[in-house]
């Protein structure tokens, strides 16, 4: 396992998942993997097949739909698209995860903690 | 509500695996054929682009076993796996697989047949009878007589009604004494057990016949007055088949025809703890039913066994303490129905009727060896 590579956070493949299919509209599991990747920088040590439980857990709670449909090159293949509960879904997380973020961006750069002070400890 | 979607859906995952996959299967292999095609335009050979595909998917074998745990409910799966592996290992051994279901069986049998007993003989005594929480045991003994329960005696007719008239601490008072006779009914003769009561009996313990009526105060006076007798539900239904007519009709109780006035509702079986009675006279029948000897106006014939429902709020101690003195020469003892040194044989009995089994010390012994074991 290549170890510059950043593990998928438990919990952020399902949003990334959930943003990736709310922009590019119904999209076949290769197509996702594809996007994420690009969009990543080939800097995620990502199975591709994690996507495909990802998907159905999504599915079964309702903020993903599949559909059988026909690809590009002509050939049968599953298509997953964002439902409504899920772009609700995909709002709520997007928010929480920023927010988490800059939580975690405070203490990882010192410089940016107010100086403690002898009154406040 | 998410939460419910979810194990609906895999619930309902768990009857279509077959399609699930061939979905699957399909699935994976367009995403590898798209993969090893996008290889090949970079340059790679068809090995290579192979390779580097199943590499990047990550194991297929892995990626469907995940995605098949994620389809329904593992748990279930293998729950059914154990089931079956269980069930293989019980065929091979089949002598000690008969040995330890044989121990189960005892073994659960016996402990539920105790706690019926329990709930029978101790928590629950009468069925059908209201506020029995609240009801207790009387019986006499003589003063100056060290107190062994075993000394205590039965009530006579009249302590009866001087501790009816004169005690402010029950809700009621009744007496009961067990007989029996034998009750020919077309070409079926069989003995059956029944009580004689105090005419109060039913409207003291709320038990309502569902059909007729329950006895009236007059029935209890008038030497062989009153030949009217209460059946069970259960001798209705099994001896009279549940003749709604039943009602007026005569039988004949030791030689003499009885009027059947009422029929007790279901599930009432009397107040002698773990008998089931069939019917019940009046204390006015008394001389034709406990050996011919008429008893009613002797005070020192003492044939009853008397039963009380203590009033709420009174703790069985106070009128242990605060009982009517009767006579110079008795007390009277109050205490829980079926701690009754006297009522060993009934529980006996209670085990009789519930199980059929027998009860002696050896045989529960054994039971008890078997409840361990399961």
């Amino acid at each position: 396992m290549d170890h510059e590579k950043a593990d998928v956070l438990h919990g952020s493949l399902g949003l990334m998942l959930l943003r990736t299919l709310d922009t590019l509209g119904p999209q076949h599991g290769w197509g996702i993997a594809r996007r994420i990747e690009q969009i990543s920088g080939d800097a995620l040590a990502l199975n591709q097949g994690t996507l495909y439980p990802s998907l159905l857990r999504l599915e079964q709670m309702g903020w993903v739909a599949s559909k059988w449909g026909t690809s590009d090159n002509n050939r049968r293949a599953k298509f997953y698209s964002i439902t409504r509960a899920g772009k609700k879904q995909l709002a709520a997380e997007a928010e929480n995860w920023e927010r988490i973020s800059d939580i975690l961006g405070r203490f990882l750069k010192p410089s940016r903690l107010p100086k403690p002070s002898k009154e406040s400890l | 509500m998410t939460a419910i979607r979810v194990f609906l859906r895999r619930l309902g995952g768990l009857f279509r695996s077959e399609r699930l996959e061939s979905d699957m299967d399909a699935e994976f292999e367009f995403h590898l054929e798209n993969e090893v095609a996008e290889n090949l335009r970079r340059g790679m050979s068809p090995d290579d682009a192979l390779a580097a595909a199943r590499r990047r998917f990550g194991g297929v074998s892995q990626m469907k076993e995940a995605y098949r745990d994620a389809h329904s409910l593992p748990f279930l799966q293998v729950f059914w796996q154990d089931l079956r592996f269980g069930s293989r290992m019980l065929r091979r051994n089949p002598g000690s697989s008969i040995l330890a279901i044989l121990c189960l069986t005892i073994g659960i049998g016996a402990t539920t047949a105790v706690f019926s007993w329990i709930e029978g003989v101790l928590l629950r005594p009468f069925p059908g009878v209201a506020h029995q929480e609240r009801m207790m045991a009387v019986a006499g003994t003589f003063r100056g007589v060290s107190g062994a329960p075993g000394d205590s005696t039965d009530l006579s007719w009249p302590d009866f009604q001087d501790f009816e008239r004169n005690c402010k601490l029950f809700d009621a008072f009744i007496v009961d004494r067990i007989t029996g006779v034998t009750l020919a009914i077309g070409d079926r003769a069989d003995r059956t057990r029944g009580s004689v009561v105090s005419a109060n009996y039913f409207d003291a313990l709320g038990v309502r016949p569902i059909l007729g009526r329950g006895f009236e105060p007059a029935e209890d006076s008038g030497r062989n007055a009153h030949p009217v007798v209460v059946i069970s539900y259960q001798m209705w239904k099994e001896r009279f088949h549940g003749d709604p007519a039943i009602i007026g009709r005569a039988q004949m109780l030791n030689g003499m025809p009885h009027t059947i006035i009422g029929v007790a509702p279901e599930g009432f079986y009397g107040t002698f703890v773990g008998w089931a009675m069939q019917f019940w006279v009046p204390v006015s029948m008394q001389e034709r039913f406990t050996g011919g000897v008429y008893q009613l106006e002797d005070r020192g014939a003492p044939w009853i066994e008397g039963f009380v429902r203590l009033k709420p709020g009174v703790t069985p101690s106070k009128p242990r303490r605060r009982y009517p003195r009767l006579r110079a020469s008795w007390s009277t003892i109050i205490r829980p129905p079926t701690a009754a040194g006297a009522r060993d044989c009934s529980l006996c009995g209670r085990l009789r009727s519930t199980t059929r089994a027998p009860c002696s010390p050896r045989c529960l012994s054994r039971w008890r060896w078997c409840a361990s074991c399961s």
